[in-house]
């Protein structure tokens, strides 16, 4: 202290002094008015507060279809037609009243009191200008090659008629797609979009006759893109929709949206703002969340962080909700020894399932069946007598020695496995950087390394992680082998449909021998559960598929991922619904529930309002 | 006969046009496909096949036919120099609205924090130089190797738990709040200021370290010159030996850092940008190299590139100016 007054006194006073007196002059006042001016009192309001992601200004803009459009306003300014409850296989009404189905036709009757936030009302004519401009960019193909034409003989009818070939997840598609486009805006690109699909469709129709599409498609390419780049060309500052809020003002790290009195149960809305952060990492969330700044959220946590958030707020719960995806170790199956069935059983054998969810996703769900069926909704699709007949593949190192002895391999001395020649049997597990994945694929090297594999693990660049998958060149890999969002149909076509991803980077030949020695192509039954509308066929086609992929394993599953939702609850928020009706609605999209409980009163302001 | 600034200037266009054109062929031979990626996630998110998620990906931000390299390589250089960078193949906007955003929230954090890391790092420097024999020698150096040592994007996540998480003396995140109008007001600018504490901080604190061990050694190096001994034997007083011969003439070495780290600041810093969702250049440079946005990463790429070039030259110039020995060749 001493030395520093004798440094102060010799060397620094009279720097010191100008410097004190810059601060008195200039910095002082500064500060202080500029903290005056910053805190002017404000009206305290009733706020929910989440976070979602969206390109900042300048990028953002009001164009559903062009990028930096709309953003994570989405959800709260625009809407489906339905919304579905996974679990109960129903759908219930979102901007509609009823709905009519028949083999050839769909038909949907809008409500008649939506209004866009400009007065415009909201008719057929904004849901056929959605569909059509989406089909005309070239999206949306899941629901243009099965349905025909969109037919809308009033203001508040819209009729799809479906093709000779029908999907039984086209409906869902076209009822849970959002409805974005306002015909009196986007109207004016209608005419040029209805030219494209149909040019599409015929291209669909041609290349199913067997005919050369390639010019044709090159062709259409172009048209598109000049199509796509005018459409993109227009960018309104702000959106226009017609759910419950509407767009205030968005800067960077924050956008502000407040209730719309246009919107057709304004009254039963209570909540006079959303704000929304930004999500940019993980990290960040989770210190949002530990001071208290947001209601609703679902970041990917492990669990000493969950802990850590839990005891800062007690006032936060956190539940796991299911994202209908599972976590897989897909194998090559072109490649020796994974070409064996026997093999690929042993792994399942070898592989503690439950250690790698502990390690990896510790809130994921266990897979007690490896079948391709998502643990959560396995008894929705079988009976508990089929289930009896899986394997369940409980962890048994003795049964794996015997099935790789059985297929010709024998353990050198150091207790590694080997073939027959002598030549030793490493592997490599790819993953890409995503901590989850990379932790998986350590595990399971881990374990198979103990067993007797020497395995490695390749982390891969996400944008490589794709292209080398798909060029065949890797052992097993982390993935999302299956994902049923809507349907077990959606993980099977992935696991079986010779075009599909999981399909093409396993390689696995779809033709394979029953229980009874009858041979069946997997292909062909994903393609009939596809176009079968009949639930009890549907559950039958469904068994034989788990019953094969239990058997062949062109994939293990690992674990079902669950989305982790922290829901502040009793703050700025209070009445959040638990247990099943939370679980089927946040299955669906967690911020349309939310609407849904504002609208019908479940979801109150809390005590705290926000200035 | 060139004089040596005309040569200078001579040698920085071509170090800019070299850099133009190494990172124009670099970065297109990036490995990796963006459109695959983005059309795996758009898969596993929407729950929809590969084959639409692709399609979908591309009718959103898919590209033209592409054109010859040689052919856009040529486009860009032209472009360049007319001062156009492009336009944006994500965001469809051209790359100098995107820059034009995002540098000021850069230059103001950065300059900000830069100039007092380099002003409380040099004077400690010189302080410690000229008391190396007592404690404040081996507090600095733990001081800068701790500091040094440690990560920045550590160092913020730190200053975030104490001060906004726990404190919540500062908030967590962004640039400037939603209550106040962007502009050359009071409020807004009292605003950003608040939102920039912490980020300043994170780039200060490991900044200053450097400083005091860069000043502190050129300060010893000068304190064994001739001339501090003939000060000393001449009776003058210890401030005026510590500012005006030893500080003045130690202070030439870090000046020349401090032109080059205020010239590398329009990169950004990609990781403490991260921790606080600061929109500046570090923001857009992570996001346009995940994204393999040509456009934007070629004309970041030429703005870092330019500024330590002009950081340089201007460090050469200023040199000149303080050093008389440089400006009369010596």
């Amino acid at each position: 202290m001493e030395m520093m007054m004798d440094l102060e006194t010799k060397c620094l006073n009279p720097l010191w002094r100008k410097m004190k007196n810059v601060f008195k002059i200039v910095l002082i006042p500064f500060l202080l008015s500029c903290m005056l001016f910053c805190s002017p009192e404000k009206e305290e309001k009733t706020v929910l507060r989440t976070l979602g992601s969206w390109d900042m200004p300048p990028m953002y803009n009001g164009n559903p279809f062009a990028p930096g459009g709309v953003g994570a306003a989405r959800d709260f300014i625009y809407g489906p037609l339905f919304g579905y409850d996974i679990f109960k296989g129903e759908f219930w009404p979102w901007l509609t009243l009823e709905l009519e189905e028949t083999p050839e036709m769909l038909t949907v009757k809008l409500r008649k009191d939506i209004l866009w936030e400009d007065g415009t009302p909201f008719t057929s004519n904004d849901v056929y200008a959605t569909f059509v401009i989406h089909g005309g960019l070239g999206e949306w193909s899941e629901i243009w090659r099965y349905v025909d034409k969109i037919e809308i003989p009033d203001s508040f009818t819209v009729v799809f008629h479906y093709g000779s070939t029908n999907s039984i997840i086209a409906k869902f598609f076209i009822l849970t797609n959002f409805i974005e486009a306002c015909a009196h805006i986007y109207g004016k690109w209608l005419d040029e979009a209805e030219g494209l699909l149909k040019s599409r469709k015929d291209m669909w129709q041609k290349a199913a006759l067997g005919e050369d599409v390639k010019k044709l498609s090159v062709e259409l390419g172009d048209r598109t893109y000049q199509f796509k780049e005018n459409l993109h060309k227009f960018k309104p500052e702000k959106p226009v929709g017609y759910g419950p809020f509407k767009v205030r003002i968005v800067i960077p790290d924050e956008m502000v949206l407040e209730k719309s009195d246009t919107f057709w149960a304004a009254k039963n809305i209570l909540f006079e703002e959303i704000r929304i952060g930004r999500f940019t990492t993980n990290e960040l969330v989770w210190a949002s969340f530990i001071a208290g700044e947001v209601d609703i959220e679902k970041p990917a946590t492990p669990i000493d962080v969950v802990k850590a958030i839990l005891r800062a707020q007690p006032k936060i719960k956190h539940i796991p909700v299911s994202d209908f995806t599972a976590f897989c170790l897909v194998i090559n199956n072109e490649r020796f020894p994974f070409s064996e069935k026997d093999f690929r059983k042993a792994l399942a054998y070898i592989i503690d399932r439950d250690k790698v969810r502990m390690v990896a996703l510790y809130y994921g769900t266990k897979v007690k069946y490896p079948c391709g069926l998502l643990p959560s909704v396995l008894d929705i699709w079988t009976t508990s007598e089929f289930r009896q007949i899986l394997n369940p593949y409980i962890l048994n190192h003795d049964k794996a020695a015997e099935l790789l002895e059985g297929i010709g391999l024998i353990k050198d001395r150091d207790g590694y496995w080997m073939t027959m020649d002598g030549e030793k049997l490493n592997f490599e597990i790819a993953t890409n950087p995503n901590t989850d994945w990379v932790l998986a694929a350590e595990e399971i090297s881990r374990q198979l390394t103990t067993f007797g594999f020497k395995t490695n693990v390749r982390i891969i660049e996400g944008t490589l992680y794709g292209s080398t998958l798909g060029a065949g060149e890797y052992d097993m890999a982390i993935e999302f082998g299956i994902s049923a969002k809507l349907h077990p149909v959606q993980g099977y076509r992935n696991l079986y449909k010779s075009r599909e991803w999981i399909a093409r980077v396993t390689r696995f030949v779809s033709k394979v021998t029953g229980p009874d020695g009858d041979e069946f192509d997997l292909d062909e039954l994903q393609k009939e559960l596809f176009t079968t509308s009949d639930p009890g066929s549907q559950r039958k086609i469904i068994e034989k598929l788990a019953w094969a992929t239990n058997e062949y394993l062109p994939v293990i599953d690992l674990l079902e991922k669950n989305a982790q939702f922290f829901i502040c609850d009793g703050v700025r928020v209070t009445g959040w619904p638990y247990g099943d009706e939370l679980q089927n609605k946040f299955g669906f999209n967690f911020r349309i529930a939310t609407l849904k409980w504002m609208i019908e009163g479940t979801l109150k302001p809390g005590p705290v309002r926000i200035r | 006969m060139m004089t040596s600034m005309t040569k200078r200037l001579l040698v920085s266009f071509i170090t800019i046009f070299l850099a133009l054109s190494i990172t124009f062929f670099l970065t297109r031979k990036m490995p990796g496909d963006i459109f695959h990626a983005m059309a795996l996630d758009k898969m596993r998110t929407e729950g929809i096949p590969f084959d639409v998620a692709y399609e979908r990906v591309i009718a959103i931000y898919g590209m033209a036919s592409g054109e010859p390299l040689y052919k856009q390589y040529f486009a860009y250089l032209g472009n360049t120099i007319r001062g156009r960078l492009g336009t944006s193949i994500y965001y469809h906007i051209s790359v100098n609205k995107i820059i034009a955003k995002a540098i000021p929230w850069t230059v103001f954090v950065c300059s900000i924090s830069i100039l007092l890391g380099f002003i409380i790092g040099s004077a400690l420097g010189t302080v410690i130089a000229w008391k190396r024999k007592t404690i404040l020698d081996p507090l600095a150096s733990a001081y800068a190797s701790i500091t040094d040592a440690t990560p920045s994007y550590i160092i913020a996540t730190i200053l975030l738990i104490i001060f906004a998480v726990n404190l919540k003396w500062f908030p967590i995140k962004g640039a400037y709040s939603v209550d106040v109008t962007p502009g050359f007001n009071l409020p807004f600018i009292g605003n950003a200021l608040y939102h920039a504490t912490l980020p300043i901080l994170a780039y200060t604190i490991p900044g200053i370290g450097g400083w005091i061990l860069t000043m502190k050694a050129s300060a010893i190096s000068v304190l064994g010159e001739d001339y501090v001994s003939a000060a000393k034997a001449r009776g003058l007083k210890e401030r005026r030996i510590a500012i005006s011969y030893v500080g003045r003439n130690a202070i030439l070495a870090p000046f020349t850092s401090l032109a080059i780290v205020f010239g590398s600041m329009l990169g950004g810093a990609t990781l403490i940008e991260s921790v606080f969702a600061y929109p500046g250049m570090g923001f857009f440079f992570g996001k346009a190299i995940g994204l393999r946005d040509y456009p934007l990463m070629q004309g970041l790429f030429l703005l870092t590139i330019g500024g330590v070039i002009l950081a340089t030259l201007l460090a050469d110039f200023l040199y000149a100016a303080i050093d008389p020995r440089v400006r009369k060749g010596g």
